[in-house]
């Protein structure tokens, strides 16, 4: 029985069957993850006794952001600040993942602190996009999204404060969900926007989504903003016969590239002829979920980095790197007396603007569909080209993490250049199983032209 | 919003002081033109009409959250625990600069 290529569901009904056994499963993994980490740097740290137990998700191995932390695993956030920095308690995500059985294979890279759409922020090294290793993977969970999208690991998991999982899942053409801001525990992940820090999957299947998410939702007493909402069963949730009204906002196409506007109306016209009813809507410009997020994220980035010292533990002030130095300059400033109601203040009150917006289309619509990201895959050092460049690359995907809506990435076809392009979905408030119902009526439509399969083809 | 002129290298080094960040000369000057290009940018928040919209504070729409009474010892470090990641410390204490 060959493993390669198997879905996190997949696998899971072999090693219930005791066809593959989870060292088994993990070893071959391992192997991979050596094997072609080389060429894509894709992991900080690789633990390898790291074999997973029993339960839902036992014996899989999973690709962790190294934002997460693991207890007893070096965990760095990418930047040399936390070099040696070994967590002396684990993170409720990963808690839930151990317990129902999976394991964590490794430490993926991604942008210093989560700052950045390229994953080049890494005080580390430069992970490669698996499609054309002369790109960037996107960022900033740029590490994940590269390994789950060459098969190093059959899924993983990533944050997303504004468009971390999003952005980088459509670059490398894999899935991946941002879940409402509150829907998953905050506790143990190395904060960034406090106030839209996600914690969400990266996946080959829609139904590898809806099974992580509902090993890792729900309630946590460790994490005041986690919500008391009951967790659907989303595995059985997105098998269920659904109809929506899906509406199309005509912003979020304005300065898209043609080859994505293009696949994305294709990829509109399927939902439609699947059953779905689709109609115009408008949002309020993306441009103002930038400036909201430039200054709210830069503020409580500059307050939760305040707590880096280097007396309790980590290296001192000193060791941050330009972007971190950068967010933090901006943040103290909008933040400083005189300057807060200017800025703090007024972007939290246009925040409320862009939340009443979002409410109202979506009394009227279920899910708001649209391109995820402005370009494909970017090559390595045009960074430089495009002042703004995370903010650019995210202006997609900011306005759901402004009103921490729940959205997620699928890929919908190829460009040109033969690189993956990514439609978004956005759902209301805690209505994830609108938005994987949606999406999972789609890949067994079109199995997402087989992006995700050619992907891990390369990797053979 | 009011109109931000172009930030003095002095606010600079104001800023990086506030926020204890070791700036180099050129550093302060690489900020000083990118904080004053990044604030041009979300000047666009001023054509929007604010008044008596009310600022939020969270999107997760949670009030009043507690934590339970009762003393929990799941989450205390031992002082092993606690001292496990420091560069600096004598016994069981962290060593800081003096301040006085």
């Amino acid at each position: 029985m060959s493993i390669f290529g198997k879905s996190i569901t997949e696998l899971k009904t072999f090693i219930d069957k005791k066809e593959i056994s989870p060292t088994e499963v993990f070893d071959y993994f391992l192997k991979r993850s050596k094997k072609y980490d080389g060429e894509l740097n894709t992991y900080i740290t690789i633990d390898e006794k790291a074999v997973g137990g029993e339960g839902a998700l036992g014996g899989i191995p999973l690709g962790i952001k190294d934002i997460f932390c693991t207890k007893g695993l070096r965990t760095t956030a990418a930047s040399k600040v936390l070099n040696n920095f070994i967590p002396q308690y684990e993170s409720t995500v990963t808690t839930r993942l151990k317990n129902a059985g999976a394991s964590v294979l490794g430490k993926n890279n991604m942008d210093a602190w989560a700052h950045g759409a390229s994953t080049e922020t890494s005080d580390y090294m430069l992970t490669k996009n698996p499609w054309d290793k002369t790109r960037y993977p996107g960022g900033s969970s740029g590490g994940t999204a590269a390994a789950v999208s060459a098969y190093l690991v059959p899924g993983g998991l990533g944050t997303d404060t504004g468009g971390s999982i999003r952005h980088p899942a459509a670059w490398c053409g894999i899935v991946g969900l941002k879940p409402t801001y509150g829907r998953v525990s905050r506790y143990g992940v190395i904060a960034m926007g406090s106030s839209f820090d996600c914690p969400g999957t990266m996946t080959l299947t829609v139904e590898d989504t809806a099974l992580l998410l509902k090993t890792i939702a729900g309630p946590d007493p460790f994490d005041a903003t986690s919500s008391p909402q009951e967790v659907p069963d989303y595995p059985a949730e997105i098998k269920k016969k659904k109809k929506y009204k899906i509406g199309i906002a005509k912003e979020y196409f304005k300065g898209v590239d043609e080859e994505i506007k293009n696949k994305v109306i294709e990829a509109i016209a399927i939902l439609k002829k699947i059953g779905h009813e689709v109609k115009e809507v408008s949002l309020l410009s993306h441009q103002y979920s930038i400036s909201i997020y430039t200054i709210a994220q830069r503020a409580e980035v500059s307050s939760n980095l305040a707590r880096y010292d280097g007396i309790r533990f980590g290296n001192g002030r000193e060791a941050f790197g330009e972007e971190a130095k950068r967010r933090i300059m901006l943040g103290t400033y909008t933040l400083s007396y005189g300057y807060y109601d200017a800025f703090y203040k007024m972007a939290q009150k246009v925040r409320t603007l862009v939340i009443e917006n979002f409410k109202k289309v979506l009394s009227d619509v279920d899910l708001i569909v649209g391109p995820n990201t402005p370009l494909t895959a970017l090559k390595i050092g045009e960074f430089e080209k495009y002042p703004f460049f995370g903010e650019l690359m995210d202006q997609l995907n900011e306005p759901a993490s402004v009103a921490g809506l729940p959205a997620i990435s699928i890929p919908v076809g190829l460009d040109k250049k033969n690189l993956p392009i990514g439609m978004q979905i956005i759902g209301n408030y805690f209505d994830e199983s609108s938005i994987l119902n949606a999406a999972f009526q789609f890949e067994k439509e079109t199995d997402f032209f087989g992006v995700i399969k050619k992907g891990i083809k390369n990797y053979e | 919003m009011k109109k931000i002129a172009q930030l003095s290298k002095e606010e600079i080094i104001h800023i990086a002081k506030l926020a204890t960040l070791p700036l180099s000369d050129k550093e302060v000057e690489k900020y000083q033109k990118q904080l004053g290009e990044t604030i041009n940018y979300v000047e666009n928040l001023g054509e929007v009409d604010t008044k008596n919209i009310k600022a939020t504070s969270s999107t997760a729409n949670l009030t009043s959250v507690y934590f339970e009474d009762g003393v929990k010892s799941e989450r205390t470090f031992t002082p092993r625990e606690a001292l496990a990641n420091i560069k600096n410390k004598k016994d069981t204490y962290f060593v800081v600069k003096r301040i006085l």
